[in-house]
C-alpha cells in the first residue's frame, strides 16, 4: 500500500502526540529509506542498525517541536538528524580507531570499503565508488532510499533539474563500469 | 533508454534493505527506548497537591467553594494590584478542580475575556490624556479659543478616535462613543475647560466604514509605570493562553487579534506623528515614514543619521534603494576625487527566491550573471569577483535592486547557454570601454547546436567557445540545469514530444517514483 502525502501528514501528527501505533506505521513507511542509506555510508550493518534506532528514537523526541508543512519538508527534517548521526558515528570511529587510518566519509578510502560489504553486490559497490561524492548520494537516495528527484533536491539542496542531470550521468558511468 | 533501465534494475536489486524480521527487531529496540508518553491528568487533586505555589488545599477549597470576602474582592484585581497573585491562584485552582471539557471551556473563555477586559481597562487609565495644561488662562477669549481649537471625531468600526488640538498641543483618545451627541458628551467630560458650545461649532465628526488602523491616532504618549501596567497584563493573558487552550485553536487565534488589536502601537514609547497621509516615527536624525499610496503602492523610508534606505512596493514588486549620505558627501567634495564612471554604466540585480540575477550596461554592452548574494554587499562582491576592474564606488554609485517574490524563470536571466566565468582575463576593460568579451560579438549558433552526446559542444571555433572551454564542469552542469529545466516547463504547457535526446530526462525516473 503507498503511503501518499496525506497519511504521512497524520502520522506525523499522530506520533507527535505521543501515539506508539501511528509512530510504528511511519517507522514501517520510513525505516528502510533511513536504513539503506546509513548502511551505505557506513559499511556496517551492526553500526547501521544501531544509528537507524537511534535516528528513530530522536525523530519521536523532536516530533511534538516539529510543524508538517510537506511531506518532503519531513524527509529533510528526517535526513538532517540522520547526518547527525553519522557524524556523531564518524567522530566515534575515529576516536575509537585513532591509530589506524582515520575513516573521513567523503575520501575514496570510504567508498573502498563499501566494496567489502557482502550486503551490497560487489561490482555494483564497486561501481558506485568509481562516482563522485554527490552523484553517488543521488544515485542511492533515489535507487535505494527511493527518495524522489525532487524530495533529493531538498535532501542535498539542489535544484530537481540538477539531481536529474547528475543521475543521467551517473547512470551513464555505471552503466560503462558495470559493462552493461 | 534500453541500458537506462538496465542498470536501474540493477541498482534496484542490488538494495541492502532490511529484512521484515530484522524490522520488528529493530521495532522492539526503538520501542524501549522511546521516550514515556505525558501522563494523563488524574482526575484526583494530587496534581493540585505538588503544585510548588500551593497554599494548603483547606484554606483554599474554602475560599473556592465557601466564597469569602477576600475571594470576590480578588476577582477584581488587576495586574499590578494587591490581591492579584491570590486572584489568579483562585482561577487556576477552579481550573484544575473542574473536570468537565465543557465546564472547563466555559471557565477558560470567561477567565479570557476577564484578563482582556482588565487589559482594556488599564489601557484607558494609562493612554487617555487630560489636558492639564488647558487652564481657564487659555480660554478666556473665546474666540481666540475657537480659532485655536480644533476636534476631529473618527467613527470607525471598532472603536472612535478624537483628535483634539488646541493650540500647538495635540491629544487624543479612543471612545465607544458612535454619535455627535455621546461624542460631545465625552470631550466635555475629558476636557472640562471648553464649554459645549465652543465643542460644537468645532467639532469634525466623520464616520469611517472599516477597522481602525495606527496611522489613524495622532501623538500617543504613556508613562513609563504605564507601560510596565500593560506589559504585565498582556504577559499574563498570553501566559494563560498558552497555559489553556491548545495552540490550533482558533479562539485562541481570536483573542491574541484582539489583544494585538488593544495594543497596536500603545506597548512602545514611540514618538508617532502623522502629517497628512504619512507616519512618522522618531525624529529628523533617526525615522522611519510609513507612507499609504493612493494606487496602493507604499513606501518606507528609513533614516539613521547619514544613512538612508527607501524601500517602495508596488504591485507585488519591491524596490530597495539605499545610500550612504556620509559617502554621498564626500564624491560630491570637489577637493575629494570624484568617482569616474564608465560611459553607460549601470548595474541592476533582482533578487529572486532562488537565486540573484545581476546586469552590467556598459555602453551597448550587456553582461549578466547569477549569485546566491541577495543583500547589497554580496550583490557588490559578487560583481567586483566578475568585473575586478570596476570599484566598490562604481557599483554603489549605480546598484539598484529589485527583489521579486518569485523563484527566477529561465527569461529572467536573459543567459545564453554561456554564463560568465569569474575570469580576470575576461573581465571588460571597463575604463576603456573596450570589452574583451561580450555576448553580442560571439556566435550563438554554434549553441543552439544540439549535441547528442550530453549536449556539449566538442568543437570550438570562436572567441566564445574558447572561453567556454575553460568553464568548470559544473558551469556546465549549471547550462544542462537550464536547458532542462525550460524543457521540462515547456513539456508540462504544451504535452509535446520533445526529439530532443533529452527526452530520456521527461519521464527519465518518474516510473520509480
Amino acid at each position: 500500500m503507498k503511503t501518499g502525502d496525506h497519511d504521512i501528514r497524520d502520522l506525523v501528527k499522530a506520533s507527535a502526540a505521543g501515539d506508539a501505533n501511528s509512530y510504528k506505521k511511519l517507522y514501517e513507511y520510513l525505516v528502510n529509506k533511513v536504513y539503506v542509506y546509513v548502511q551505505f555510508r557506513t559499511n556496517s550493518r551492526d553500526a547501521a542498525t544501531d544509528i537507524t534506532q537511534e535516528v528513530f528514537i530522536d525523530l519521536f523526541s523532536a516530533l511534538p517541536n516539529f510543524t508538517y508543512q510537506s511531506t518532503g519538508q519531513f524527509y529533510s527534517y528526517l535526513f538532517t538528524i540522520t547526518k547527525r548521526k553519522l557524524a556523531r558515528h564518524y567522530v566515534d570511529q575515529k576516536l575509537r580507531k585513532s591509530e589506524e587510518v582515520e575513516f573521513d566519509e567523503n575520501s575514496p578510502t570510504a567508498s573502498v570499503c563499501i566494496s567489502t560489504n557482502t550486503e551490497v553486490d560487489h561490482d555494483v559497490a564497486t561501481a558506485l565508488d568509481e562516482l563522485e561524492n554527490t552523484a553517488r548520494e543521488i544515485v542511492v537516495l533515489h535507487h535505494w532510499s527511493r527518495y524522489t528527484f525532487g524530495e533529493i533536491a531538498l535532501l542535498l539542496n539542489m535544484k530537481e533539474s540538477a539531481v536529474r542531470v547528475r543521475h543521467h550521468r551517473a547512470l551513464k558511468l555505471l552503466a560503462t563500469n558495470l559493462d552493461v | 533508454m534500453q541500458d537506462d533501465k538496465h542498470i536501474k534494475k540493477i541498482l534496484d536489486t542490488s538494495s541492502p534493505v532490511l529484512s521484515e524480521e530484522a524490522q520488528n527487531q529493530l521495532w522492539n529496540k526503538i520501542e524501549a527506548g522511546l521516550p514515556a508518553a505525558a501522563p494523563i491528568p488524574s482526575p484526583y487533586l494530587m496534581n493540585v497537591i505538588f503544585r510548588k505555589t500551593m497554599t494548603p488545599i483547606a484554606i483554599l477549597l474554602a475560599l473556592i467553594l465557601g466564597g469569602g470576602a477576600t475571594a470576590y474582592a480578588s476577582d477584581a484585581a488587576k495586574p499590578g494590584d494587591l490581591l492579584f497573585p491570590l486572584d489568579r491562584t483562585i482561577e487556576d485552582l477552579r481550573l484544575d478542580l473542574t473536570f468537565s471539557d465543557a465546564a472547563r471551556a466555559d471557565l477558560v473563555n470567561k477567565f479570557t475575556e476577564e484578563r482582556l477586559s482588565e487589559l482594556r481597562e488599564i489601557i484607558d487609565e494609562e493612554v487617555s490624556i487630560s489636558p492639564d495644561n488647558a487652564s481657564d488662562s487659555n480660554v478666556v477669549n473665546a474666540s481666540t479659543t475657537i480659532d485655536q481649537l480644533e476636534i476631529d471625531a473618527e467613527v470607525f468600526v471598532d472603536t472612535t478616535v478624537i483628535k483634539l488640538k488646541l493650540a500647538d498641543q495635540e491629544f487624543y483618545f479612543e471612545t465607544t462613543a458612535t454619535t455627535r451627541e455621546d461624542i460631545l458628551a465625552e470631550v466635555m467630560v475629558k476636557f472640562p475647560v471648553l464649554r459645549y458650545e465652543q465643542i460644537d461649532q468645532t467639532l469634525e465628526f466623520m464616520i469611517k466604514d472599516r477597522a481602525s488602523r495606527e496611522k489613524d491616532r495622532g501623538v500617543i504618549s504613556l508613562s513609563d509605570s504605564g507601560r510596565v501596567r500593560i506589559d504585565k497584563a498582556v504577559e499574563s493573558l498570553i501566559s494563560f493562553l498558552d497555559k489553556t487552550t491548545p495552540s490550533d485553536d482558533t479562539s485562541r487565534d481570536n483573542v491574541l487579534a484582539a489583544l494585538t488589536r488593544e495594543v497596536a502601537g500603545v506597548t512602545e514609547p514611540a514618538e508617532v506623528t502623522r502629517k497628512n497621509d504619512q507616519v512618522r516615527i522618531g525624529d529628523d536624525t533617526s525615522r522611519v515614514d510609513i507612507r499609504i499610496d493612493d494606487d496602493g503602492g507604499s513606501q518606507i523610508e528609513i533614516r539613521e543619521g547619514d544613512k538612508h534606505m527607501k524601500i517602495e512596493e508596488k504591485n507585488g514588486e519591491i524596490k530597495v534603494e539605499a545610500d550612504d549620505t556620509s559617502v554621498k558627501a564626500t564624491k560630491e567634495d570637489p577637493e575629494n576625487n570624484e568617482i569616474a564612471l564608465p560611459d553607460g554604466f549601470d548595474i541592476n540585480a533582482t533578487v529572486f527566491n532562488d537565486i540573484t540575477v545581476v546586469t552590467i550596461k556598459l555602453d551597448n554592452d550587456e553582461f549578466y550573471f547569477e549569485t546566491s548574494a541577495t543583500d547589497r554587499n554580496g550583490i557588490i562582491d559578487a560583481a567586483l569577483e566578475q568585473f575586478p576592474a570596476l570599484t566598490v564606488e562604481q557599483i554603489e554609485a549605480k546598484l539598484s535592486i529589485t527583489i521579486k517574490y518569485r523563484d527566477s524563470r529561465f527569461e529572467d536571466s536573459n543567459l545564453p547557454s554561456e554564463v560568465i566565468t569569474s575570469l580576470a582575463t575576461t573581465s571588460p576593460d571597463v575604463l576603456t570601454n573596450t570589452p574583451v568579451y561580450s555576448y553580442e560579438e560571439s556566435n550563438y549558433s554554434e549553441y543552439k547546436k544540439e549535441d547528442n552526446n550530453n549536449g556539449y559542444k566538442t568543437d570550438y571555433n570562436t572567441e566564445a567557445d574558447e572561453v567556454k572551454n575553460k568553464e568548470s564542469e559544473d558551469t556546465q552542469i549549471e547550462k544542462q540545469e537550464k536547458k532542462y529545466a525550460e524543457k521540462y516547463r515547456q513539456e508540462d504547457h504544451n504535452k509535446k514530444e520533445d526529439k530532443h535526446e533529452s527526452d530520456d530526462y521527461e519521464n527519465y525516473g518518474e516510473e520509480d517514483d
